[in-house]
């Protein structure tokens, strides 16, 4: 099916009444859930999990996408209004978010935030539309040898875009992937780090990896640290509109956040993430003069830009994930995992196979995003009322759904251990300075990168040398390493100049 | 977004948690030699490879972040910034133990008490007591918060989502 057409059949289905239902249930729950500080996308959709079992596959996933990207948002709005962002790629938001609240003009902060997000967000359906055919020509000819290259690529990628220790991100990346191996070897079936228990050799469930090491960890330290009340002040939110000064000098920050966000967004392991970073430092560099010594005291580009490309990253992000089968980021990854349970194997195949399916998904974005857009301006002040929910209640509630989700995956008490052991772990991690998301994807990669690193050598009789004859390989190796190289000379650059100045 | 750096004590941590990912490394390691492969598998890469790799990168990165703790440690007030993941949903604030360890076990209680207790009661006395430990002077608000939100969970799961959840003492 020819793209364009198929997204067309796929917005059919997607403005179905049912489907409407679970976009704008999607929306409205992930919208919710972002708000409440602390929780982020990734949480979001691994705590309600559980609410997609009795659905068809589109519906299910529709609804967590749909989490996805209402996460996003109320993660925008917490950043802008109280500093607390729900996963690190809105954490650039609150850079000038949170002092245009300061300064009272909290209402143009979300509104470019929401009319920025939205522009991301719909370019990125488009772009999925021209790229997913080139993608899925490429990956028809990829093979076992050019996938554990990307895959490689794919960890390294994520390592390097850590904010704090890349000691720890590799250790969280190690102990991501260690969790993984639990189970029975997928080609040999033999026992692999199950201690003898017969429960550990059915393997960790990601979406029970998901919610033990973000929301358990999070609701730990809120409920540990006692606080009765939220002590931020966030009553006066101004009207949810921009001036026409604020209207001028965001728009071009929308367009070149759209194209930052999206190309980093194809990225396999950076996701989003990236392009928040580069087009917030992006709009720094094309400020003038006065304008730059406004960053980080409430730049209104500052949060478009960013904004922009966070959502236009998150569509961008579901490209490779949906041809590839790579996901871009930690979110994207347990988006895989639930494509996976209901035995569903994104890649090539899928879009030949059932093109109305992913189709229907990719329209649905359009969908979830205009619906975020018309829910958001009449509602944020209603949004904002949840930031008002007291910490013990909120924490509690958490806690007792992230049993309830562990239960609902298996039934079996087994799993509500490992909630607790795996929640420790993560707890312990977080109050260290370990960051959580590359354990979360490197769980998902793990295995993929194992099963096609042993088919490369089964095929080269052994040999390692088969990662540098094949042309294509060649060219992804050579591709990463030059990924790798440019952090490095870029903060080697900005280290120089910030000597000079 | 970074943490204020509070001197030696982050330092002192890392050094702790380096110690701890190596010494956990060194456990999965041994269990990694025990791995078995099938007789006659002769390829490159055998069932207890990648564990072995892994956890020899623990041993590794844990030693090293050990040791950078320590140097760190002895070089005070240095520009050193590791630990500021506050970005990643890492902390700002100081933990006290005490209410932690608190949590943790009305936690475990609660995981424990599941399925034999059944979701109603152990979601109810579990939501009453954290709650109240955070705030007891508004216990009512917490019993009735408790209350409401483990019934409206129970219904909403098991009649409109069609999810058992365990009945237990009602069972």
């Amino acid at each position: 099916m020819d793209a364009l057409s198929g997204l067309l059949t796929g917005l059919a289905a997607a403005v179905s009444p049912q489907n409407l239902l679970f976009v704008l249930l999607g929306v409205l729950i992930g919208t919710i859930v972002g708000v409440l500080p602390g929780l982020g996308p990734i949480t979001a959709i691994a705590l309600l999990i559980p609410l997609s079992f009795g659905l068809e596959p589109a519906s299910g996933i529709i609804l967590l996408s749909g989490i996805y990207y209402g996460a996003m948002y109320g993660g925008s709005i917490t950043s802008i209004l109280i500093r607390t962002p729900g996963e690190v790629a809105s954490a650039v938001t609150a850079l000038d978010g949170y002092p245009m609240a300061r300064q009272g003009r909290a209402g143009a902060a979300l509104a470019t935030s929401a009319v920025g997000s939205y522009i991301g967000g719909v370019v990125a359906v488009f772009g999925l539309v021209l790229m997913a055919p080139l993608l899925i020509d490429i990956a028809i000819s990829f093979g076992a040898a050019e996938y554990t290259v990307l895959l490689i690529g794919a960890l390294a990628l994520t390592a390097s875009l850590i904010s704090g220790s890349r000691l720890k991100a590799l250790i969280s990346i190690a102990v991501g992937m260690c969790i993984a191996m639990v189970g029975l070897d997928p080609q040999s079936s033999m026992e692999r780090w199950t201690f003898g228990t017969l429960e550990l050799s059915d393997g960790v469930d990601i979406a029970l990896l998901a919610i033990a090491l973000f929301a358990v960890p999070e609701a730990l330290h809120h409920l540990a640290t006692g606080h009765k009340v939220v002590d931020a002040d966030v009553t006066a939110t101004g009207r949810t509109w921009m001036t026409k000064r604020d209207l001028r000098l965001s728009v071009p920050a929308y367009g070149r956040g759209t194209v930052v966000g999206f190309f980093s967004g194809l990225l396999p392991g950076l996701g989003p993430t990236l392009g928040t970073f580069a087009s917030y430092s992006l709009e720094k560099q094309v400020a003038s003069k006065e304008r730059r010594k406004l960053f980080g005291k409430g730049a209104i580009e500052g949060v478009a830009g960013p904004e922009t490309a966070n959502n236009a990253g998150v569509g961008a992000a579901m490209i490779p994930m949906l041809t590839l089968a790579v996901p871009g980021s930690a979110t994207t990854a347990l988006l895989l995992f639930v494509f996976q349970m209901y035995g569903l194997q994104p890649g090539p195949q899928l879009f030949d196979s059932d093109p109305e399916l992913v189709w229907t998904i990719v329209a649905s974005m359009l969908v979830g995003n205009t619906m975020l857009l018309l829910l958001n301006f009449p509602m944020v002040k209603v949004f904002v009322t949840l930031l008002k929910v007291p910490p013990p209640l909120l924490y509690g509630g958490v806690l007792a759904f992230t049993v309830l989700g562990a239960y609902a995956l298996t039934f079996s008490a087994f799993s509500l251990l490992m909630l607790l052991a795996i929640g420790l772990l993560g707890y312990a991690m977080q109050e260290n300075g370990f960051p959580l998301t590359p354990a979360i994807l490197a769980a998902v990669l793990a295995p993929l990168l194992e099963i096609n690193l042993r088919r490369t050598l089964v095929i080269s009789n052994g040999d390692w040398m088969v990662f540098l004859q094949r042309p294509l390989s060649l060219t992804l190796l050579i591709l990463f390493l030059l990924g790798a190289i440019a952090p490095v000379l870029i903060t080697w650059r900005r280290r120089y100049s910030s000597r000079l100045e | 977004m970074t943490r204020p750096d509070t001197g030696l004590r982050p330092h002192r941590r890392d050094a702790v948690a380096g110690m701890v990912t190596a010494i956990g490394g060194t456990v999965l390691f041994t269990a990694a030699q025990q791995i078995e492969r099938l007789p006659g598998d002769t390829e490159v890469i055998g069932p207890a490879t990648f564990p072995t790799v892994l956890s020899v990168v623990l041993v590794g990165a844990g030693l090293a972040l050990c040791l950078n703790g320590l140097r760190n440690r002895r070089a005070a007030g240095g520009d050193v910034s590791d630990g500021d993941a506050t970005a990643d949903g890492g902390q700002d604030e100081s933990v006290p133990w005490r209410r932690l360890l608190v949590m943790v076990v009305a936690f475990a209680t609660y995981c424990v008490a599941f399925i034999p207790v059944g979701f109603l009661i152990s979601t109810f006395a579990f939501l009453t007591l954290v709650a109240s430990l955070v705030d007891a002077a508004r216990w009512k608000r917490n019993v009735l918060f408790a209350l409401g939100f483990s019934v409206a969970v129970y219904v909403t799961f098991t009649q409109l989502l069609v999810v058992e959840l365990p009945a237990g003492v009602f069972g």
